[in-house]
């Protein structure tokens, strides 16, 4: 069990208000009424789930991400994401299809749980790389191409991701370990 | 003209997106594995969804819709890894091996 601070509700409240004036697009007293009444009944069906501790080390994310940074890595994500989506539809249209892939296994150093989940999801949103499996602070990843990995096993994303949270920089990555053959999967 | 301009960068972003998943659907007939198939369906995929959501928004411009639009584009773009990382890993863990070059077809996809 956890406590709730009064931030923590105000924050929710403002974020599922604002996804009720969104979706229902009236700003009228009496359908902001209606919001109020069902937010309230959401918050309320959530907050067991909301104090439940899932696992030893949780922290509020909200506290620890930096949001200037925020800004600047979803616009490098994207950019991200464009480049190589461009690089695999190559590879897919390629008559001779040159796919050689790899299974990258690696260990990272990263503060918190929320930063190793978004630094898989970073991983799997990338075309051409997907995490397959994430076991305490070793990271299993498929990559269809030498070519997709070589941003995870330079540091380069793994920094990006450290960086939302801290601004003393340490490298990430460590016993980077290429496999290509069935025997040392 | 703004209009002609919206319009201009609308049909820019659906047709890329509309590449991206012919792209994607291609890749899945064509690509040897399971590993690498869930590359092209999942990525290019998302890719080419998000695209054509980055469109419409244009084409609707500053108005509520657009940001319904946007929500789902949060919310593709959250669910979509996670979606092809539990695919992935349910394979991993029934032992499916990839299909590395120069590992023939039977060997390579059994335990």
């Amino acid at each position: 069990m956890k406590t709730l601070s009064l931030r923590n509700f105000v924050v929710s409240f403002i974020t599922l208000m604002t996804f009720w004036y969104i979706m229902s697009g009236f700003f009228d007293p009496i359908h902001s009424l209606m919001g109020v009444a069902s937010v309230a009944g959401v918050m309320a069906l959530n907050y067991q789930l909301r104090k439940h501790k899932y696992f030893e080390d949780e922290v509020d994310v909200l506290d620890e991400l930096r949001y200037g940074r925020l800004m600047f890595y979803l616009l490098w994500m994207v950019m991200q994401i464009v480049l190589s989506g461009i690089q695999v539809a190559i590879l897919i249209i390629t008559p001779s299809l040159p796919v050689r892939q790899r299974m990258v296994r690696f260990k990272v150093d990263l503060p918190s749980a929320h930063a190793k989940m978004i630094l898989g999801n970073s991983i799997t949103l990338t075309p051409g790389t997907l995490t397959v499996d994430i076991h305490e602070d070793e990271f299993l990843v498929h990559s269809i191409d030498p070519k997709a990995y070589e941003g995870i096993v330079n540091d380069k994303m793994p920094r990006e991701v450290l960086k939302l949270f801290t601004s003393e920089m340490h490298p990430v990555v460590s016993d980077v370990e290429i496999i290509s053959d069935n025997e040392n999967l | 003209m703004m209009t002609d301009i919206q319009i201009i960068f609308t049909v820019l972003f659906v047709i890329a997106g509309i590449f991206f998943l012919l792209v994607g659907s291609i890749g899945t007939i064509r690509l040897p594995d399971f590993y690498s198939r869930t590359h092209a369906t999942s990525k290019s995929d998302t890719l080419g969804l998000l695209l054509i959501i980055a469109g419409l928004i244009i084409y609707e411009g500053f108005h509520v819709n657009s940001l319904k639009l946007l929500l789902i584009l949060l919310f593709i773009a959250l669910s979509n890894p996670i979606g092809s990382h539990a695919l992935a890993r349910a394979a991993y863990e029934a032992n499916l091996k990839p299909l590395f070059k120069g590992t023939d077809k039977e060997k390579g996809n059994q335990a």
